[in-house]
């Protein structure tokens, strides 16, 4: 298979995937929306009205941008991990690339994620809402998450064959690493201490990108350094991996 | 031309099994416009080998040389996806199968008109029939344009029209110079279609040639497996032995090589009680290699008597082997009358197996006969 057609069969089960997921709910693609904007409102409810948080500047747009990228990054890697799985009668079956799985997982959670983002930039300029819209910062937070996604599902799928645990690991991994993740408070209010150590998560860095881009803030750029060199050695440690482990998959799944 | 497959001294072992061979030093080779079957039992090693010819699984050790463009038959309810429409299935299965968005549209009429699904090609495609399925995946399959067709069991699914399409699609592609790979349990259309036949039998290529001889070579096989002295089958458990069983022809009291179908059969046992039993009643089971039970029974009325430690009765049960071409076992069990305990069981007590009737395909055989008598005219209208 040449690349210009895989890349095309990438993309055809990216769309598939992104379809499959809304096509019998009524509201369709809709509630790709419907999500984050519910669960921002609750969160702004409770640290606006009921904590009286105030310290944060464009707490509801800063949290919507947040949950929006969190949702990508945790669907992709969850649903990346037990990509090979879950297609194991293509898998058994079609000559394709495996790696074609997790990737087109990947693909399917971008095209919600990217849709969110073209709404919110959008939404939040025709009601004069938004602070700022900075195109390369957002682009580049965008890229570097997705490698970061790329690298986690690829590496994570490869393992998740041989050993099925992993899902159920990634999946608790997950709910803690929300807390741990500058999603829904600035980090920027740490203690020294923990605001270094905070920079070592690779999503920390993609987030600081994102709200730059959206609303105006200074960018992190140590913490932008640690999660584009954590995604380029999950992306060349992951790719061989897989690679190497795929000839097996068709037996294993 | 060179062979669209060619595989030398094939063998492949599973990480993570038994360790064992799912295949073991098979030669194969598909020379294009030829059609070549594998036959042999469940576990035989045919999707191992279907698996190594599509790519999907590399062989332990052996060399594979396959062509460029390989199409398998994406399976039942393995490559759909439920909720998307019939259209898009195909848009997505054609190009698993690596064909261009170009030529997936250029051909997506004649793939529809071939699955004779252009009244639901919309409609998501959980509301198919197992038989839409197969038509859906077998009308994507050969309009790939492969050099290599591999056909999994497309004779299992499907009325008896598609199959006939199928059948002749099969053979239009061979003229055309496709090689098929063809897997099927159906003897009676794997000796009508096939150039040449396979046997594998426990990873292991036993035999290769001409249909209808591998055909025979399949049949002896299988019955090789019919036990035959009391003392092999002797299956001493909860209260009763079964000392002998066979499965003869009531004509010569012997058990043919081959059975003809629809034949006359009678099962003869030999059970002797270990324990006190009460009255008992028996059981039996045919199931088919290919689609598993065909009937299992056990007859309300009469009832083995009670016995004593010691004491030996004899079963004999008629049968009419109504069935189509095939391997076939019998499981035997006897249980006590209020169903209680069982007494005896005794899985696959008996194999044999049935020849294909000329003419004919399908699980069941009818025994048919026909009457044609001309009829003048002028008799009618009178």
């Amino acid at each position: 298979m040449d690349p210009v057609q895989w890349l095309d069969l990438v993309r055809v089960l990216s769309v598939k995937n992104f379809r499959q997921r809304y096509l019998r709910s009524r509201l369709g693609v809709v509630w790709a929306l419907i999500q984050p904007l519910a669960q921002a409102a609750v969160l702004s409810f409770v640290f606006l009205k009921i904590f009286k948080v105030h310290k944060v500047p464009h707490y509801p747009l800063y949290v919507l941008s947040g949950i929006m990228s969190w949702q990508f990054f945790q669907q992709s890697v969850v649903g990346g991990t037990s990509a090979v799985v879950d297609n194991s009668g293509l898998v058994r079956k079609v000559a394709v690339p495996k790696i074609t799985f997790p990737l087109s997982v990947v693909g399917g959670v971008l095209l919600v994620f990217v849709l969110q983002l073209v709404v919110l930039v959008a939404g939040a300029g025709v009601t004069g809402t938004l602070v700022t819209t900075t195109p390369l910062l957002l682009a580049l937070s965008v890229v570097v998450e997705l490698a970061l996604a790329v690298g986690f599902s690829v590496l994570l799928c490869s393992l998740h064959v041989s050993f099925r645990d992993i899902r159920f690991l990634v999946e608790s991994t997950f709910v803690m690493a929300f807390y741990l993740t500058p999603v829904i408070y600035d980090p920027s209010r740490l203690p020294p201490t923990y605001r270094s150590v905070m920079r070592w998560n690779p999503m920390d860095g993609v987030l600081s990108l994102e709200r730059a881009a959206l609303l105006a803030r200074s960018v992190d750029w140590a913490a932008v350094g640690v999660s584009g060199a954590a995604a380029l050695l999950l992306l060349a440690v992951g790719i061989p991996v897989f690679r190497r482990r795929a000839g097996d998959f068709a037996d294993q799944v | 031309m060179s062979a669209v497959l060619e595989g030398r001294g094939l063998s492949k072992r599973y990480r993570g099994g038994d360790g064992s061979f799912a295949l073991q030093d098979v030669d194969v080779c598909v020379q294009p416009g030829e059609i070549v079957a594998i036959v042999g039992r469940n576990g035989a090693g045919k999707s191992t080998l279907l698996k190594l010819a599509g790519g999907v699984t590399t062989p332990t050790t052996g060399t594979l040389h396959r062509a460029q463009r390989v199409a398998p038959l994406i399976e039942v309810g393995a490559g759909f996806h439920p909720e998307l429409s019939g259209r898009d299935n195909v848009g997505v299965n054609a190009r698993l199968l690596g064909m261009s968005g170009r030529q997936v549209k250029h051909c997506f009429d004649d793939i529809v008109d071939f699955a004779e699904l252009g009244h639901v090609i919309d409609r998501p495609v959980k509301e198919y029939s197992s038989g839409m399925y197969m038509r859906l995946g077998f009308a994507v399959a050969v309009h790939t344009d492969p050099e290599l067709l591999l056909v999994d069991e497309v004779l299992a699914v499907g009325d008896l029209p598609f199959q006939v399409k199928c059948l002749d699609r099969i053979r239009t592609m061979r003229d055309a110079g496709v090689g098929i790979l063809f897997v099927s349990h159906n003897l009676a259309a794997v000796a009508d279609i096939a150039a040449r036949c396979l046997l594998l039998e426990g990873g292991r290529l036993e035999c290769e040639g001409q249909p209808n001889e591998v055909i025979a070579s399949y049949h002896k096989a299988l019955e090789r497996r019919v036990p035959s002295t009391g003392a092999a089958v002797a299956d001493v458990g909860a209260g009763l032995s079964l000392l002998d069983v066979e499965l003869v022809s009531p004509a010569t009291d012997e058990p043919p090589v081959v059975w003809r179908p629809s034949e006359r059969a009678e099962l003869r046992l030999r059970l002797r009680a270990d324990v006190e039993t009460p009255s008992m009643v028996f059981g039996l089971q045919v199931n088919s290699e290919s689609i598993g039970l065909c009937q299992r029974w056990h007859p309300d009325s009469s009832a083995l008597p009670a016995m004593n430690p010691g004491d030996v009765v004899d079963v004999r049960l008629g049968l009419t082997l109504a069935m189509g071409p095939g391997g076939y076992s019998v499981d035997v069990a006897v249980a006590a009358s209020d169903w209680s305990r069982i007494l005896l069981s005794k899985p696959a007590a008996v194999s044999f197996a049935i020849s294909a009737r000329s003419g004919a395909r399908g699980p069941m055989d009818l025994d048919p006969s026909i009457a044609v008598t001309p009829t003048a005219s002028a008799e009618l209208r009178s």
